[in-house]
């Protein structure tokens, strides 16, 4: 061919520069040689919140390979399974390539006309017979930065509805009350440079192992390292995570509500607060309490600031006297002893103590509450917002915090913080969309799994579901699935696969994946990751942002997105940014993030990232010398909530005697819609199992393997029995993960939600164990 | 020939006359298949067998071909070996990578078997040596290479006990942990759940001939 | 050793001098003017901060309206 391979390089930049502006004519010499070679892009990785950076090979319009990105600061070229697998996931047999429409029992293939001109007529006709409350749209943490940005100004700049919610609701909602109500802002103070550089971390229900695996990786590299370093795994089953920590300490489901508690009594009676810390930064409040589950339909309940109550110092000291080690030990099964212990490592001040949690402590019907008392341990002892000591909230989805968080895609919000309810809030978000005020809609929409009942009541007539699989993912699944089946409401569900979620679908559309459409992800440290479209999504699969503005123009909102079809992706951003800029939560031009692996906002005026917010070390909107400032929580100071204990929603009895949980495992990604796809990873886990103690297990009759029934008082399900493998339960416990399509867990799953984040409690409820 | 009929117990003239054809015309059509998905010659020509299997030549004569034990697995797990087995043709083979032996605690394989090939003396399924998983290519191992794999670990059905992890640090990246799966021949059982998992194309762990123990002094 | 394919938008009448000027450059190269001015080029540059140096230099250029990264290559070349 007489060309080198950067003349094959530059020949394919040329090709995608002709093809941006839409001149495929011109093609340069060489270009069809360009071809020949894998050209690549890089991008974050599509799976869990570590956000590792991956770069993406491709040839011929395909994605041939992917690899770590070893200029990825977060995983220097290394990636778990699941990302190793990438180039495989958008390509499973039945990609969605064409939009269906229902007619009776049959999807009958329809073109992108009609289907949208189907939706729009479905969707104005529901606004003008019921008003703007009776249509939805369910998103997700998966949805790009663009994708999110435009759903949330079409629902609640366009339609006027706040019944816009994505799935992170099931998932983030009570780690973002719990930054909010303690600090005035959403999203962790440190970053993963934490885990490198403390030398104690307390793990509160975290799996972190199977979770965020090469976040996890990266920890015990620090252990490996430093000699000093203590890993404590406090959980309510053993995990592969516990294999590798030095202390495992199991609790009680719920009780760390309790446990809690307990280490902060003992941090306040032998005075091992910080003192001047406290002083200086703290303000202590009591909330509302006796609060309900959220098992009532319509069941509202809300924190006020008419119902919080300013506490000094003594009386919060008062008030805490009841927790002591023995009762906490009574309540979580942790021994007061250990409990006692728990006070010292967290007050030790020779060491740099960090607490890392996820869904055991979020998926939780009082998660709010806990997310509070363990920024409390933190606050109290002055062990936060220092490099190597920090409480870092772990994030599930890949952009749960860029897309639904900072934009602020969920009922009551508004982007970089701001919420509905807030006047000033709703001008500002006005003054950036160019639209009236009084467009935006100050009642708080339904929440998601009051929007799905809302459905069973037939007072949602309209709702659509992208990158995300409710009918397999809701808790009281089988209620949710008959809602849908009733078929009242017009259900459209975007997505790349069929799944238990387009199987109730009145209009399926086929969507475009991951670099099939150009986007931006933000990961659990504040990362901004951003990515170029690098092949064309399948048959006539659109991206989502496409998707929404098509349907925006036929329901007469499209000047809301004067975006140039090229430059849009670019566009929305810019627009975007414009709401974060002073806010503390400052994003960078949309440029600087193509250049680089990701940036950590707030971005400061030199364009460089912000690694640890609210100190003058490194937060630019702390002058030098103010030290530790909480500049967004009212008075600059952090709240220290009084959290009472109160029990979980369904706790096992005499006919249901064990407890349920369900979360994830290394091999499969969610509701295993690709991950399951996969050959390799199907091969490797190929469906769920039921975890029980082998106690348990023998008491029952129930070998390894033998099928065993498991039922709630909502549902019921068969799987294998997996005794003695990757987890144990503790005894009276089961878990199974949720991934299986063909077995759906969360039929059992409890619908009673947090009263502050109204995030599920998928950790617990009571459940029947026999042989099948 | 004659001595290894006098061993089984039942000659091979015998066995030929009153055989239903079945199991050996099951061996005969499955030879087409099972030759595909031969053990890779890497194995070093080493054949697994159900479990309880008695040792090397003595099982080609124990073993009268019956086809009880296939039929009793209740995965599929156990095949007939075809034509090209030679003198093992119709004798049990398990190919890993096809479906492994899951272990049934209740034996049914063993309590088929009328002639002693599999050992009924067997009892606890734990106890089982079929042979011992090894690693054969700790170049390609993803977690040997740093990434978070480690499937045939997390498989194993003797987690911790057969199969177990030892860090150690990434030196490439300087901030990750290599976490690579170590296989403890004592107590591997040889089922071939981790051969079947690994995510490779071609599985970089599998179940070869038994290692045997040696023992020195040292106790660390 | 970064490549960018870039679109160089510029008004109609300076099209044809920014052209030239960017043909000029090191480490630019034209590959074709399209109608409503519009400027293909590929850039090349030792490394990420040389580049993004260069592209942003672009902008400055009299006559150029905006500059648009369509194609970022970051294999090591």
């Amino acid at each position: 061919m007489g060309l080198t391979r950067r003349d094959f390089i530059k020949a394919s930049a040329a090709a995608a520069a002709f093809a941006a502006v839409g001149a495929p004519m011109l093609r340069p010499e060489g270009a069809e040689a360009a071809e020949a070679g894998i050209t690549w892009g890089k991008a974050p990785c599509r799976y869990c919140g570590v956000g590792c950076s991956v770069l993406v090979g491709v040839k011929d319009g395909k994605i041939v390979t992917t690899k770590g990105d070893p200029a990825g600061p977060v995983n220097k070229g290394l990636n778990c399974i699941k990302g190793y697998f990438l180039s495989k996931a958008l390509y499973g047999k039945d990609r969605l390539t064409k939009p269906l429409i229902r007619k009776g029992n049959k999807m009958v293939e329809a073109t992108w006309d009609e289907a949208l001109d189907l939706i729009a007529s479905k969707y104005r006709q529901a606004v003008s017979q019921h008003g703007p409350d009776s249509v939805a749209m369910y998103g997700s943490g998966q949805w790009t930065v663009q994708e999110g940005y435009v759903a949330s100004k079409l629902m609640k700049g366009g339609i006027g509805t706040n019944n816009l919610e994505p799935n992170a609701r099931l998932c983030m909602a009570s780690a973002v009350v719990g930054f909010m109500n303690t600090f005035g802002s959403d999203e962790p103070m440190g970053c993963y440079d934490d885990l490198d550089l403390g030398d104690t971390y307390i793990l509160w229900g975290a799996n972190m192992a199977e979770a965020h695996p090469v976040l996890f990786s990266r920890l015990i590299d620090n252990k490996l390292k430093h000699p000093k370093v203590r890993l404590i795994d406090i959980a309510t089953r053993k995990t592969r995570t516990t294999k590798m920590a030095d202390e495992y300490i199991p609790m009680r489901p719920h009780g760390d509500l309790a446990a809690l508690n307990g280490i902060i009594h003992v941090i306040l009676r032998d005075k091992l607060y910080d003192e001047s810390f406290i002083r200086e930064h703290i303000s202590f409040k009591r909330g509302k309490e006796n609060a309900p589950y959220g098992l009532k339909d319509k069941e509202a309940f809300n924190e006020t600031p008419a119902d919080v109550k300013g506490l000094s110092f003594d009386e919060y000291k008062q008030l805490m006297k009841l927790f002591t080690p023995q009762w906490a030990e009574s309540v979580s099964g942790i021994p007061a002893g250990k409990i006692e212990e728990l006070a010292r490592i967290y007050s030790d001040k020779s060491r740099k103590v960090n607490s890392l949690w996820t869904m055991g402590v979020n998926q939780h019907s009082r998660g709010v509450w806990v997310n509070n008392l363990i920024y409390n341990l933190h606050l109290l002892t002055g062990k936060i917002c220092k490099p190597g000591e920090n409480p870092l909230s772990l994030t599930g989805q890949p952009s749960a915090c860029g897309t639904a968080r900072e934009v602020g895609t969920f009922a009551h919000r508004l982007p970089a913080d701001m919420v509905v309810m807030n006047e000033a809030h709703r001008k500002k978000t006005a003054g950036i969309w160019g639209i009236d005020p009084g467009k935006i809609s100050p009642k708080v929409g339904l929440h998601t799994v009051e929007l799905f009942r809302a459905i069973e009541r037939d007072e949602i007539k309209c709702i659509w579901i992208q990158c995300t699989n409710p009918f397999q993912s809701l808790p009281n699944l089988s209620r949710v699935r008959k809602a849908a089946q009733a078929r009242k409401a017009f259900i459209v569900v975007s997505d790349i696969y069929p799944t238990r979620t387009t199987e109730l679908a009145d209009v399926i559309l086929p969507s475009a994946s991951w670099v099939e459409k150009e986007g931006v992800y933000g990961n659990t440290e504040r990362r901004t990751q951003q990515w170029f479209k690098m092949i064309d999504p399948p048959g006539e699969a659109k991206e989502d942002t496409w998707q929404l503005i098509q349907f925006a123009r036929r329901m007469g909102l499209g000047h809301l997105f004067p975006y140039s079809e090229k430059g849009m992706h670019r566009e929305i951003w810019e627009e975007y940014r414009k709401f974060t800029i002073g806010t503390g939560k400052d994003l960078a031009p949309y440029q600087a993030y193509t250049k680089v692996r990701g940036l950590r906002w707030p971005i400061k005026p030199d364009g460089s990232e912000t690694r640890w917010r609210y100190t003058d070390l490194d937060d630019q909107n702390v002058k030098k010398g103010e030290g530790i400032k909480f500049y967004k929580a009212p008075g600059n100071k952090a709240n220290v909530w009084f959290r009472p204990y109160e029990p979980p929603a369904e706790s096992p009895d005499k006919a249901y005697p064990f407890w349920f949980s369900t979360g994830r495992l290394l091999e499969h990604w969610h509701t295993g819609t690709m991950t399951g796809r996969v050959p390799e990873l199907k091969r490797a886990v190929p469906g769920a199992t039921i975890e029980l103690h082998p106690e348990d297990a023998k008491r029952l009759g129930i070998k390894n393997r033998d099928l065993v029934r498991i039922t709630s008082r909502r549902g019921s399900v068969v799987l294998p029995a997996e005794i003695n493998g990757r987890g144990t339960p503790e005894k009276g416990s089961v878990f199974a993960a949720f991934f299986d399509e063909n077995r759906l867990i969360n039929e059992l799953c409890i619908d009673a939600f947090d009263p502050l984040s109204k995030e599920p409690d998928f950790k617990k409820c009571a459940v029947k164990v026999k042989k099948a | 020939m004659g001595d290894e009929s006098k061993n089984s117990g039942i000659s091979r003239r015998q066995f030929l006359r009153r055989s239903a054809v079945t199991p050996l015309a099951l061996a005969l059509a499955g030879g087409a298949l099972s030759s595909v998905y031969l053990r890779p010659a890497d194995a070093g020509g080493f054949t697994l067998r159900p479990p309880g299997a008695v040792a090397g030549k003595r099982f080609l004569s124990a073993c009268v071909r019956c086809g009880k034990c296939a039929q009793a697995c209740p995965y599929g797990s156990i095949k007939l070996a075809g034509g090209e087995a030679g003198t093992g043709i119709g004798t049990p083979v398990i190919t890993p990578r096809e479906t492994p032996c899951y272990l049934c605690q209740d034996l049914p394989c063993v309590k088929a078997c009328p002639s002693g090939a599999l050992d009924n003396n067997l009892e606890d399924i734990e106890n089982v040596r079929m042979g011992t998983a090894v690693i054969i290519d700790r170049e390609s191992c993803l977690s040997i290479r740093g990434l978070r794999c480690e499937v045939c670990y997390r498989q194993c059905p003797l987690i911790d006990k057969a199969i177990t992890l030892e860090v150690r640090h990434n030196t490439r990246t300087d901030e990750h942990t290599i976490m690579e799966p170590v296989v403890h021949k004592e107590k591997c059982v040889g089922c071939g759940i981790c051969e079947n998992s690994c995510v490779l194309p071609k599985p970089v762990i599998v179940v070869q001939r038994l290692v045997e123990t040696q023992k020195d002094g040292y106790e660390f | 050793m970064p490549v960018s394919g870039i679109v160089v938008t510029c008004s109609s009448a300076s099209v044809d001098t920014v052209a030239l000027e960017l043909a000029k450059q090191d480490g630019i190269e034209v590959h074709g003017v399209l109608p409503e001015g519009r400027i293909v080029a590929v850039v090349e540059a030792d490394t990420v901060d040389a580049e993004v140096e260069l592209v942003s230099g672009l902008e400055e250029i009299e006559g150029v309206v905006s500059v648009q990264l369509a194609y970022h290559n970051f294999e090591e070349l």
